[in-house]
């Protein structure tokens, strides 16, 4: 039992914590953000107000 | 996959959809990501932005917390209301639904009229009580109502519209109605989230309205 305990433990330690989802969701607002591009262009999400569509695609860390 | 969107919305609706890619850790970690990510897909040709998050879980200016800390896909309209949020349905890893996107992004860029953003803002929607049980409140002020009467369109998140009804003729001055939250059958709407659309001859707004009974 012992054992198999210590095995549990270790897969749990494997596997982590299930991933959170994130804070926004469909029908809220988006909040303000800004970066500059590779070409050294700087862009803000309120640039695109009241004309563009803006598709993001997020680049996380895996 | 994703600059074949961009290349897509470039052709079809030219100036009218902005993709963008952003690293939600700073340049220092995952910076590095974007320029290898550009050369993996293929030379994108869409902006890649850099330094848009702190990487930080705790602070409310990143956007890891908003967007998640894995890749992601997310449609924002005009009026900067998400409208497809990938995170919301689908797990890391399965998370490309190529006509889920495009779909949010249609119903997206069906709401979006040529107007100018100045003109849009002088137009006044307000709601209340919001979340709301039965009855919502609604207050709007169309400065130049025109000759075509304005209406109020409802959808839900997947772009269907749910009901339909005029906005009584007000003149400039703010008017308050009250929407009884039901469909064009008279049928109560099941609880959810749902966008109202004020649609007049100036423009269009619209607001989130959360409907818990």
């Amino acid at each position: 039992m012992p054992r198999r305990l210590a095995l549990l433990g270790v897969l749990a330690l494997l596997l982590g914590p299930a991933p959170a989802r994130a804070g926004l969701h469909a029908g809220d607002t988006a909040p303000e953000f800004r970066g500059t591009d590779l070409t050294g262009v700087s862009r803000r999400l309120s640039d695109y107000h009241g004309s563009k569509v803006v598709v993001l695609f997020v680049l996380g860390n895996t | 996959m994703e600059q074949e969107i961009w290349q897509y919305y470039q052709a079809n609706a030219p100036g009218r959809v902005q993709v963008l890619g952003t690293d939600v850790f700073p340049s220092g970690t995952n910076g590095s990501l974007l320029a290898q990510f550009r050369i993996n897909a293929g030379n994108l040709t869409f902006p890649l932005l850099r330094d848009c998050g702190d990487g930080n879980f705790a602070s409310d200016t990143n956007l890891v917390k908003p967007y998640n800390q894995r890749d992601n896909y997310v449609v924002i309209d005009a009026d900067g209301v998400i409208r497809y949020h990938a995170d919301d349905a689908w797990d890391y890893g399965d998370r490309y639904h190529v006509n889920e996107l495009r779909s949010a992004i249609n119903a997206a860029l069906a709401d979006l009229l040529p107007v100018p953003l100045e003109t849009r803002e002088r137009m006044t929607l307000e709601v209340s009580p919001n979340p709301f049980t039965r009855r919502l409140g609604i207050t709007f002020a169309i400065p130049a109502p025109g000759t075509s009467p304005a209406r109020f369109r409802v959808f839900d998140l997947a772009g269907r519209e749910v009901s339909c009804f005029d906005a009584p003729a007000g003149g400039s001055a703010a008017t308050r109605i009250v929407w009884d939250a039901r469909d064009a059958s008279g049928a109560a709407l099941a609880p959810g989230l749902y966008l109202l659309r004020l649609e007049s001859s100036m423009g269009r707004l619209t607001r989130r309205i959360i409907l818990a009974r």
